[in-house]
């Protein structure tokens, strides 16, 4: 069978080639599988959850992502061009520090996160002004959600 | 002191400690009771449990870190001994008080040490008295910004700033100068409030590069002192242990001796009980400072059963039975010998390729190493739910072996055979740390993560063949999802030794980026 025209997926946002390998795949002990060709014998556990594809294999763990869902996990971090600030984890939101209409300086700290007992600080990714806060004190928000919205400062 | 055997115990914690003690009361025989929070309905800990008794809702503050659930819990169960394992209530004199109060055994200290020796301020200052070296710093009780300031600007720069009640890192920050003081006592105090409800801060002089280097001891109610040596905790993440070991690479005899002595004898001075850790800063010349008093069992306590062949927790419970460490279990500071050494490795539900961000979500695999002096604590099976709400800690690797360089090398196959599979860790992370020449040498500083680690991203490309494990698993999980349209000719036979329930349904044999081949 052919993996082509399936969802590309990303290593640390790079794009995958397919290998152009021939192994033959069996099913292993404890739900392993195994590939083999005359070179090696590889044994892997995988697992999906949602767009992030989970391996271990020789030795470690690698995590996969399918292409389209990059943005919302990886953009969650990096400055997003549309001026949307989005949780960089799953936590509470404990304090928020701007309203509407704000003007921030990139690296003024936004809102205060919380997760396991440790705090982060989400900080503006560039100057701007603030158009909308999507959230309020006690929110419990996932991994991505959009925090703040705002217009960035031409530069 | 008369003996009081008791029957049944209640684990008053979750997560792997919570197993660990449930386990060490059920080799004794004992009736075990866990208690779980509406986040732990069915989680690991609670079917390690003879009876299970549910506290409240999710978050700690209305769960685990109620005294009177707690002890309502026991009164239901009939449980007739409480231990609180590490973190949650475990350091707060009230539990022993309120168990005291309701007839109950409490496995741990008396609140009175506690309230003399958990206190780091307090425990400063009675260090300061027996003549134990201290870190120069202020912890006095006026808590004003411009006390605080000032005091920081007579310590000097860099400064530590750390919970009052602290443990664990949680709330502790380096301040690099007066520019950051105000956020970062701000800061502080928002997490010790959060984490111990106590936002009292301690301030004190970074010494660097410093080692960290911490004495396990172990006390009766007879009089009886021991110390069960050292175990050196330098590699850690912003304040949070990640790999601890015994001995230390860096103590000579003569400074180990001057160590346990000098925690002997605080740990006699107020009269402890149990299990109790003396964490020190160890300076480069050699020199140690006293930096305070774990009064509880510590998450790294495997690395001392490893080379003392000595169970902490069993110990624990015998002791609180009224049973005297020479006269009842044998335990002088003659009798205690340490062999070998051993290595834990802390794993944490944290994106270490991410900013070590704390990381939420289910377990979809946990395959544990195993094998000759391997032991794995963990709080998480297939198919647990990481919730948001505890310590990111689920599990801990830990391994012995004859000699350091030899136990380096066990650990690092144990964490290469570790599969945990659904949500990010820190597992490529202790790798890379197990690995670096820097380690491998002993040389573990307390900054030997920001020194060598700091920019630390996974290496290497993955090769073809870990590639096509993960387009399979993209590619059965879609096939999954649209079973019902496949056409059965589209594929090739089932492998006869296929799992029945696996949901693999694929071809013996492919190229991938090619053609169907023919079947």
């Amino acid at each position: 069978m052919s993996l082509d025209g399936r969802p590309p997926l990303l290593w640390r946002g790079t794009l995958i080639a397919a290998p152009q390998e021939q192994f033959t795949v069996s099913s292993g002990a404890d739900g392993a599988l195994v590939l083999s060709n005359e070179d090696a014998t590889v044994v892997g556990y995988t697992a999906r959850a949602g767009d992030v594809v989970w391996v271990h294999a020789l030795g470690r763990i690698w995590r996969f992502e399918r292409a389209a869902a990059q943005s919302r996990t990886r953009g969650a971090l990096d400055a997003d061009p549309s001026g949307e600030m989005r949780a960089p984890m799953t936590g509470t939101v404990r304090r928020v520090d701007v309203a509407t209409g704000v003007v921030v300086v990139k690296g003024q700290p936004l809102l205060l996160l919380e997760a396991m007992k440790m705090e982060h600080v989400v900080r503006a990714s560039t100057g701007g002004t603030i158009e909308a806060v999507t959230v309020k004190v006690g929110d419990t928000v996932d991994l991505g959600a959009i925090l703040v919205r705002m217009a960035p400062e031409a530069s | 002191m008369k003996r009081q055997p008791f029957r049944s115990v209640l684990v008053a914690n979750r997560g792997e400690i919570a197993v660990r003690l449930l386990t060490a009361a059920r080799e004794m025989g004992l009736r075990t009771v866990a208690v779980y929070s509406d986040a732990d309905v069915g989680a690991l800990h609670v079917c390690a449990a003879d009876r299970a008794e549910r506290l409240g809702p999710a978050p700690a503050r209305e769960s685990y870190l109620r005294i009177d659930a707690v002890i309502d819990a026991a009164r239901r169960s009939g449980a007739e001994a409480i231990h609180p394992g590490y973190g949650f209530l475990s350091e707060n004199a009230a539990l022993p008080e309120a168990c005291e109060e309701a007839g109950l055994v409490f496995i741990g200290p008396p609140a009175s040490a506690m309230r003399a020796l958990g206190d780091k301020a307090a425990a400063r200052q009675l260090a300061q008295r027996m003549g134990v070296p201290t870190v120069p710093g202020y912890d006095g009780e006026d808590q004003s910004d411009a006390t605080l300031a000032r005091e920081a600007a007579a310590i000097g720069w860099p400064l530590l700033v750390k919970p009052s009640a602290g443990g664990g890192g949680k709330g502790m920050r380096v301040v690099p100068s007066d520019d950051t003081l105000q956020e970062a006592l701000a800061a502080a105090r928002r997490e010790a409030l959060a984490a111990f409800g106590d936002e009292r801060l301690v301030l004190e002089r970074f010494v660097h590069p410093a080692r960290h280097v911490e004495i396990q001891v172990f006390a009766d109610a007879h009089g009886d002192v021991v110390h069960l040596f050292e175990r050196e905790c330098s590699v850690q993440r912003r304040h949070q242990k990640i790999v601890e070991e015994s001995p230390s690479p860096a103590l000579d005899a003569k400074t180990r001796d001057a160590m346990g002595r000098a925690a002997v004898a605080l740990t006699r001075a107020v009269g402890y009980r149990s299990a109790g850790t003396l964490e020190f800063l160890l300076a480069p010349d050699g020199s140690f400072y006293f930096l305070e008093m774990n009064t509880r069992l510590q998450v790294e306590h495997p690395v001392t059963e490893a080379i003392t062949g000595i169970d902490l927790a069993r110990l624990q419970l015998r002791e609180a039975m009224g049973e005297a460490l020479g006269r009842d279990l044998g335990l002088t500071p003659e009798s205690i010998r340490a062999r070998g050494h051993a290595i834990e490795c802390r794993i944490y539900a944290e994106d270490a390729e991410n900013g070590f961000l704390p990381a939420a979500g289910a377990v979809l695999r946990w395959r544990p190493p195993s094998g000759p002096n391997v032991r794995v604590d963990s709080g998480i099976t297939t198919g647990s739910e990481v919730s948001v709400h505890y310590d990111p800690i689920l599990a801990k690797v830990i391994v012995w072996d004859e000699d350091r360089d030899n136990a380096i090398a066990r650990a690092q196959r144990a964490l290469a055979d570790t599969v945990l599979l659904g949500l990010p860790s820190n597992i490529g992370f202790l790798q890379a740390v197990l690995a670096h020449p820097a380690f491998r040498a002993g040389e573990t500083t307390i900054d030997f993560v920001q020194k060598h680690l700091a920019q630390w991203r996974p290496q290497g490309e993955p090769p073809a063949a870990v590639m096509a494990l993960a387009l399979l698993a993209a590619q059965a999980a879609e096939s999954a999802m649209g079973a019902g349209n496949r056409r059965p000719s589209s594929h090739g036979p089932r492998s006869d030794d296929a799992d029945a329930f696996s949901p693999w349904d694929i071809a013996r044999s492919f190229r991938l980026g090619e053609g169907e081949p023919a079947s």
